[in-house]
């Protein structure tokens, strides 16, 4: 057997930094020391000396073609210091008469073939036109360029795509689209087409960019120099940007936490445009989302003042014909407020609030804190998140508070905890730069985390080997060195098989395994029973695919695992956790740089939503409710008495307010209607409650069913912290004010608090309540708004003064001291295909919508490109099913129907369908099973069995 | 005897295709009235050219829609609100990504065929230079232009150009006989 070969070094901790050899140049008389390697213009511009460059950006690779940037080297001909490597002793002319003459032609032949009429113009003027302007060649008009040659207007304009205007005629062809594209996006859509004149940036095959495979990052219009890649019009016109204010801040859908700079029209109060931000995390990336998808907060249907349900509108129930109804094809893709709002009246605040703390307050002393309940949000601020678990732990005298974690990592956190006594990440994802193998399972990362995914194609590029494991084929698997799809719900199946080779072939760590694990016999036993023939029997997959993954997992030097949603959403998600851990602790791929466990967060706050408390078993930084000396200090914390009893979780409380135990409920921006399992059984359940308050910034699902109703604020309204996947801690800012009386959700809640005479709700600031939850945690100890800044702070940080944070956790131990290997056996899901019902169901997210689609689909971009509910089915199965694209089906569980479109996709795999749950019209959450993994309490999301049929025509709709 | 049980079976096989003649041309008859689509005829047709022969009708059918809004946009209506405004240019842009993969199609058939297709004038290069001259997209602000016809007579010539693609589609089936 071969001793394993990823042994840690002894200083591996502490990396030596190589010695860098470096030149000293001279550039207009001026001498400069840079690394060897740099180029020219690298150098001019340590010295301060502005080289103009078109084609260059230094986040792409140099390429020269624009020739602005042109120096004289003392050489025959001029050079471009783009791509000119700085040499010992070079003397370089950067500035001189000369140069000014050429780069003046240069400008004014580029200027020549601008179009006459320009069909878009770059808000804060395109690179082109300042140089045009500064060589003084900008000012001319009609046929003629400036020197006067005519001026061509042979290549068209394509309007296609609903967020960005192309102008072929404006484009000087510098590639910067191109490369941005390719190389930082990494998505290759773009390319040249045509020859000689003709030539010109296409997407795809040259088809229009709105019906190519384009995802619509805008990356290719922020690299462009000119006037021909342009951002549409949103919301707001586009303006000059000294017109507009610009406010640094966060991106608010997904975990990665995007920095972004948001332009803001103040007397519209509407943001124009949003660009990305130079930082740590998205080094001024973004998707579609982040980029176009901010208009949702200026939509028509925001609530602006407090509603109260009207005493005719008793007994309770769903009130839109989409909610109503049990089977068949739902209206609309919103809910229709006018069919809704009938049954609310307007109120006060002071109306509403009182009525809330006094409805809360009966229901406490009537039936006990036991009998309430509140739903958070991971949309929600850090300080949001706390002053809500507070409430009810203060206020409602329970634990039973819990958040959309529940539905998305819960297990992978108990699997942590149990494991390694810690819930979060060990290391950043951009971590993946160190690694030389990367494992991706359960993650459709360009869809949910599409910035962290173009880092990992990047990696992939530089050679890092990706293996993609998934019974849902992700995008990510073109870019991977082996994609395996094994059969859904056999992950540990398939992971066993794995450490078993691992322990055959003698790749295992001992050391690591000896220092810094337990248990390690009980995982040998577990896995012997799984040699890779059995374990790919039951996975679906080749034994050479096992073994593969096992080596090449196993002889990484450095090995980084992520995984999603198709890891946790399981009744065996725990399970599945344990077995990656068990996998990374057995090979020592934790602790080192490029190492680590990563399970992607998926909503912006859901990591700092569960640091700050919103878990029914423990307090802020997962301190257990059951430890007295932890309930202790809470108890003097906050001046009360706190129940010791851990509460229900998300589809408990669901289930429980169906037995009439849960009869108050206070949901703060949270859609249960559509995002929990078995939505038939969740509209019983809410129609049950005595009383409910659900505090958002639209009228959802979950609203239909409310008592009362208050206006909150959006996340471009206030002032909070958010912690992303990465664990980093970062201020998000005003961005708009906050329309009609709709008020901050922090306030909303002290108000509540004080209302029900809880103690510890008097704040008169934001950073107050910051001071509170760090002053009680030790992870975020010592953290301020000052020394957040822009960039934010990892957690956790000994020295927020000096350092950004720790990127790499357990480099010497875990929490629990050693990591303890926890075995799984498979177990199948819980509710496998029949004859009547023969196919699996998968759920998820797409790239342009956001989980219930509360937010998306009221943006204007994200609808327009992707607006229809539909079913993914393999075409070998829609040849079965006798059903073609377009076709519309009816999809059938044991619990409920319903009826989308067909389109054809090789993802799912055959066998098996994928639907997204952001359709209200076709929410998948009728037909998903309210089954729960035992330990971390989470629905099976990614398994339950339907039957899929071509929908007959004029079928009826069945209301319950 | 024989000879009446052969006349019995040209009476009863004589009425027999009396009757199927007469069904034949209800049907017939039928489908003309009801104004609804004749099949497609696509039994001579390769694969990939009938399958561009289906999405031909798919689009000409679905462009109806883009159509019918296009003239109520042009009608003078007090009624209408932003809402219904920015509905149809949601119908609009999604009309324009239909026409614009209508093209792929056509682009993804081997050269051969597209040779041959188009040596029996089946081709996409007036809808391509119609989509080209509304900038790949039907947009509001493009309604009226000044120049050109209004945006529901360029839809039509679109349709129209659909309809002969559709009906020489199903007549082609080789370029030289």
């Amino acid at each position: 057997m071969p001793q394993p070969s990823n042994a840690p070094e002894s200083s591996a901790e502490t990396p030596k930094t190589p010695v860098k050899s470096t030149v000293t140049l001279s550039i207009d008389g001026r001498e400069v020391t840079v690394e060897k390697g740099a180029t020219v213009w690298d150098a001019a511009q340590k010295l301060g000396i502005e080289i103009p460059v078109l084609c260059h950006d230094p986040r792409y690779r140099p390429v020269g073609v624009c020739r602005m940037c042109v120096v004289d080297v003392g050489g025959r001909v001029l050079t471009a210091s783009c791509v000119r490597p700085a040499e010992q002793g070079m003397q370089v002319t950067a500035t001189s008469p000369g140069l000014d003459k050429h780069r003046k032609m240069l400008t004014a032949l580029l200027m020549a073939d601008q179009p006459q009429t320009p069909s878009q113009r770059r808000p804060q003027g395109s690179t082109l036109h300042v140089l045009a302007n500064n060589y003084g060649v900008a000012e001319s008009t009609g046929a003629c360029g400036p020197l006067g040659l005519p001026r061509g207007n042979g290549r068209g304009v394509d309007r296609s795509s609903p967020v960005i205007g192309v102008d072929h005629q404006a484009c000087i062809l510098c590639d910067r689209c191109i490369r941005g594209c390719d190389e930082l996006q990494n998505n290759e859509v773009m390319t040249r087409t045509g020859k000689g004149y003709s030539t010109k940036i296409a997407f795809d095959l040259n088809q229009p960019m709105g019906s190519s495979s384009c995802v619509s990052c805008g990356e290719c219009m922020d690299a462009c120099p000119t006037d021909a890649l342009v951002n549409r019009e949103i919301a707001a016109p586009i303006k000059r940007p000294a017109a507009l204010k610009q406010v640094d801040t966060l991106c608010p859908y997904c975990g990665v936490g995007c920095s972004v700079t948001a332009h803001v029209d103040e007397e519209r109060n509407q943001v124009a445009w949003i660009d990305g931000r130079d930082s740590r995390v998205s080094d001024r990336r973004l998707c579609v989302k982040g980029r176009y998808g901010f208009d949702y907060a200026t939509h028509a249907h925001r609530l602006t003042v407090p509603l109260i349900r009207r005493d005719d509108a008793y007994p309770k129930g769903p009130l839109s014909g989409a909610v109503r109804l049990k089977r068949g094809r739902r209206p609309g893709g919103l809910v229709d407020y006018r069919e809704v709002l009938p049954a609310f009246r307007e109120a006060t605040w002071d109306e509403a609030l009182d009525l809330v703390a006094s409805k809360l307050k009966e229901i406490r002393e009537t039936y006990g804190g036991q009998a309430l309940a509140g739903f958070g949000s991971a949309k929600c601020s850090n300080e949001e998140a706390y002053l809500f678990q507070k409430l009810v732990r203060v206020g409602f005298k329970t634990n039973n508070v819990d958040h959309c974690t529940r539905l998305c990592h819960a297990s992978s956190v108990a699997a942590l905890m149990e494991t390694i006594g810690s819930g979060a990440v060990s290391t950043t994802f951009r971590d993946i730069e160190n690694s030389d193998v990367a494992l991706l399972t359960g993650t459709n990362t360009t869809a949910n985390h599409p910035v962290a995914a173009t880092f990992f194609k990047q990696a992939a590029k530089r050679g890092c080997k990706l293996i993609v494991v998934d019974p849902h084929r992700p995008r990510l698997a073109d870019h991977a060195y082996r994609y395996i799809r094994i059969k859904p719900g056999t992950d540990v199946a398939f992971y066993n098989g794995v450490m078993h080779e691992i322990i055959a072939r003698g790749l295992v760590d001992e050391k690591f395994v000896r220092d810094r694990t337990l248990n390690y016999d009980e995982l040998c036993k577990v896995v012997e029973d799984y040699p890779p023939r059995v374990a790919a029997q039951i996975a679906g997959v080749t034994a050479e695919e096992i073994i593969d993954c096992a080596n090449t997992f196993g002889s990484a030097k450095a090995a980084l695992v992520f995984w999603g949603m198709g890891i946790s959403q399981h009744t065996h998600g725990t399970d599945n956790a344990r077995s990656l851990i068990s996998l990374v602790l057995m090979t020592g791929n934790v602790g080192r740089p490029g190492t680590g466990l990563h399970p992607l967060r998926g909503q912006n706050n859901v990591q700092g939503a569960s640091d700050a408390g919103l878990i029914p078993m423990v307090y802020p930084d997962y301190q257990g409710v059951t430890s007295d000396d932890v309930r202790n200090k809470f108890e003097a914390a906050w001046g009360t008495e706190l129940d010791p009893k851990p509460g229900l979780t998300v589809v408990e409380i669901m289930a429980e307010a169906l037995k009439k135990d849960i009869r108050g409920m206070y949901v703060m921006g949270e859609n249960p209607f559509i995002s929990d399992p078995n939505s038939n059984k969740v509209r019983k359940a809410l129609s049950a409650l005595d009383f409910l308050v659900v505090q958002d910034i639209f009228l959802t699902e979950t609203a239909e069913f409310a008592d009362v109703i208050l206006p909150a604020s959006s996340f471009f309204e206030k002032t909070g912290t958010y912690t992303n996947t990465d664990r980093r801690v970062q201020i998000g800012r005003p961005v708009l004010e906050l329309p009609g009386q709709a008020r901050h959700d922090w306030k909303i809640t002290c108000e509540i608090g004080k209302r029900m005479g809880a103690p510890g709700f008097e704040f008169a600031s934001v950073e107050d309540v910051f001071a509170e939850f760090t002053g009680l945690t030790r992870n975020y100890a010592g953290l301020t708004y000052e020394h957040l800044g822009l960039e934010g702070k990892l957690w956790p940080c000994p020295d927020p003064v000096g350092t950004d944070g720790t990127v790499v956790l357990f480099g010497e131990s875990f929490p629990s001291g050693r990591g303890k290997f926890v075995p799984a056996n498979f177990a199948p899901a819980a509710e496998l295909p029949s004859p009547e019902y023969p196919m699996v169901l998968t759920t998820g997210r797409l790239l342009e919508h956001w989980h219930t689609g509360t937010m998306t689909r009221r943006s204007k971009a994200l609808h327009t490109i992707e607006g229809e509910p539909h079913v993914d089915i393999h075409p070998e199965d829609m040849k079965k099913l006798g059903v073609v694209a377009d076709d519309w089906v009816d999809v059938t569980s044991r619990r409920g129907s319903i009826t989308l479109k067909v389109r054809a996709s090789l993802a799912p795999g055959r066998g098996a369908v994928f639907i997204p749950f952001c359709w209200r019209e076709a929410a998948a959450n009728v037909l998903t099973i309210d089954e729960l993994d035992p330990a971390g309490k989470i629905p099976e999301f990614k398994f339950c069995a339907v039957r899929v049929e071509k929908s007959q025509p004029g079928e009826s709709s069945a209301a319950e | 005897m024989i000879e009446f049980v052969l006349g019995v079976v040209a009476v009863i096989g004589g009425y027999g295709i009396f009757r199927l003649y007469r069904s034949l041309a209800a049907a017939q008859r039928y489908l003309e009235e009801s104004g609804q689509e004749p099949p497609l005829q696509l039994e001579h047709l390769p694969a990939d050219v009938a399958r561009v022969a289906q999405d031909t009708r798919s689009l000409r059918l679905s462009l109806e829609g883009p159509l019918r809004q296009a003239e109520d946009l042009l009608r003078v209506d007090l009624m209408r609100t932003q809402d219904d405004v920015e509905s149809a240019a949601q119908v609009f842009m999604d009309a324009s990504r239909e026409v614009a993969e209508w093209l792929y199609t056509f682009d993804r058939l081997p050269e051969a065929k597209r040779r041959e297709l188009r040596d029996a004038g089946i081709g996409p290069e007036r809808i391509r230079a119609a989509m080209e001259a509304e900038n790949w997209a039907f947009e509001l602000s493009n309604l009226r232009v000044k120049g050109r016809q209004t945006m529901d007579l360029r839809i039509r010539n679109i349709v129209e150009e659909l309809t002969r693609v559709e009906a020489a589609l199903q007549t082609h089936s080789r370029g030289y006989r």
